[in-house]
């Protein structure tokens, strides 16, 4: 299978994420209080955490649009101040733009970043079967369910083949069965991939059936609170909600969400 | 849209049918309102006479407005980029439109004679500004994590002006664009009431001198005429340059009848 040579690939590349003791202030708002994690290269992070406890502010440091007020991050070998080449996100609103195409849509990350749009046609084309968006690549993104537009603006997040994603709430929008469909196919581009994902989510079974680790947050300031892992064997499937593995990582979530007092 | 034009032509032509009908009904004197028929008999009969003076009038509305364009949705953009900017000209813009720029229209005959050029100064000091208004809005309306996902893609400001801002900023612009070209017209007219040798406006203020209603209202059809194509010129190049965002409007709109 290619899915474990692009395992070891990546592996070897050294494309994880090293958040050291950031801080982030605005104003007298403390958002995020000296928080430390590392994620390693190929694995999938969920954070986890109340509204307001400074999820976003955290993956927007990553990603190198807001610098932290102390701290530092690093990608691999590289100190952030601004957006790393290395990386592909993926915010809750598809964020398309309305006058282009499925496929142009896509290829806007090439356009700005002076890729040539040749050298990628075919993974364009994988990424539009991988995705099923097979058939509608001319179709203007009003014309998509919201769904679908996720699809589309998961696509864009991959086409420049980043080693790191970011995705903020990328189903937060989707209705509950659409959601769970995004989920398995998330799961199935990852399995092909195996990027370095850090995954924020309102939704506890959203993280235990996606990720590696979970990070639970706690709010004011924003810390991280307890981290948890997910011993359950990939490709994963919604049928394992009831297994032993899946019932305690829910759990153990639960009892961290009821200590900090929030009720999720 | 397209096919309830039906029923603004049936109103206007029962009108119309009102008008002819009351004119004749209370034996209204011709100075004091003309029959439809003699003000379209008018029209025929003029119709050279009248194309001069509207061709006039509507060069220097096409003037003001072009003026404004180029102007206006620059300035939008450089109030946009620049806070130190908008703080210095944005709250001399509001003053110089809080003031009617009619009493200003005396002065710049003044300055500028009775030629075509003055007049398209004075359509254009009151077609811009609602141009500098809609591109502010427009260029202000892109989301904000759009702007964000310009910047983790790395693209140049230049670039991401170019491909989101400002195509993102269209419909605004062109409602503006909208207004501006009736303001536009306005402008024209009254540039011409203040002092002209031809033009609409100076037409409509020697009929008015010498009780020729017919011609009054002959004036004012021209007008119209020329202020429904200047509107649909307007929307015509949207639906040109931004076809994308009316097929999104009319979706909405049959979702929402
Ligand atoms: N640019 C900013 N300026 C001032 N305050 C900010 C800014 N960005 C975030 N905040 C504040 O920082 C705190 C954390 O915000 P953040 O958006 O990171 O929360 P979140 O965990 O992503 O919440 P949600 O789950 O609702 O998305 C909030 O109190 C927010 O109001
Ligand atoms: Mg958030």
């Amino acid at each position: 299978m290619t899915t474990d040579a692009n395992l070891v690939s990546s592996v070897r590349t050294e494309a994880d994420i090293q958040i050291a003791g950031v801080t982030q202030r605005f104003g007298s708002l403390l958002a995020l209080d000296t928080v430390d994690l590392r994620i390693s290269a190929g694995e999938f992070v969920s954070v986890l955490g109340p509204s307001g406890c400074g999820k976003s502010t955290l993956m927007r440091a990553v990603a190198g649009l807001v610098p932290p007020t102390a701290g530092t991050i690093h990608i691999g070998a590289d100190l952030v101040r601004k957006p790393h080449p290395d990386v592909g996100i993926v915010f809750q609103k598809a964020t398309l733009l309305p006058w282009r195409n499925v496929r142009d849509n896509i290829t806007l990350q090439l356009e700005m970043r002076n890729l040539p749009a040749a050298r990628f046609e075919k993974r364009l084309r994988q990424l539009i079967t991988l995705t099923g968006l097979e058939g509608f690549e001319s179709a203007l993104p009003h014309q998509l369910s919201g769904g679908m537009q996720q699809r589309v603006a998961l696509c864009r997040a991959l086409i420049h083949d980043p080693k790191i994603m970011l995705m903020d709430e990328p189903f937060g929008a989707l209705d509950a069965m659409t959601r769970e469909t995004m989920n398995l196919e998330l799961q199935r581009v990852w399995l092909e991939s195996r990027k370095t994902v850090m995954f924020i989510t309102h939704s506890i079974s959203e993280a235990v059936f996606l990720s590696d680790r979970i990070v639970v947050m706690s709010k004011r300031p924003g810390k991280i609170a307890t981290i948890i892992d997910v011993d359950l064997p990939r490709p994963r499937s919604f049928s394992m909600v009831g297994e032993p593995a899946f019932i305690e990582a829910t759990i153990r979530i639960r009892e961290c969400f009821d200590a900090l007092g929030m009720t999720e | 849209m397209r096919t309830n034009w039906i029923y603004p032509a049936t109103a206007i032509l029962l009108s119309v049918a009102v008008w002819q009908f009351s004119v004749w009904a209370f034996a209204v004197p011709a100075y004091l309102l003309p029959p439809p028929l003699a003000v379209a008999q008018r029209l025929v009969e003029d119709f050279t006479f009248l194309s001069y003076h509207s061709w006039i009038t509507t060069l220097e509305t096409l003037g003001g407005f072009l003026l404004s364009v180029i102007i206006g949705i620059p300035l939008g953009i450089l109030l946009v980029w620049s806070r130190t900017l908008e703080r210095a000209i944005m709250p001399l813009l509001v003053v110089s439109q809080a003031f009617p720029k009619v009493a200003v229209a005396p002065l710049i005959i003044i300055w500028f004679g009775l030629g075509l050029f003055p007049k398209i100064l004075i359509a254009f000091s009151v077609a811009f500004f609602p141009i500098v208004v809609s591109t502010i809005a427009g260029m202000r309306s892109v989301d904000a994590d759009l702007n964000d996902l310009a910047r983790s893609m790395q693209a140049s400001s230049l670039k991401t002006f170019l491909k989101i801002r400002l195509p993102f900023a269209m419909p605004q612009i062109f409602s503006g664009l909208k207004v501006a070209i009736a303001f536009a017209t306005v402008g024209a007219v009254v540039g011409e009431w203040v002092g002209a040798e031809s033009g609409l406006g100076y037409l409509l203020l020697s009929a008015n001198a010498n009780l020729d209603t017919a011609l009054l209202f002959a004036v004012l059809v021209a007008l119209m005429v020329i202020g429904l194509v200047l509107y649909y010129a307007v929307e015509l190049a949207e639906r040109l340059m931004i076809p994308w965002h009316i097929s999104i409007r009319s979706d909405e709109l049959r979702a929402s009848s």
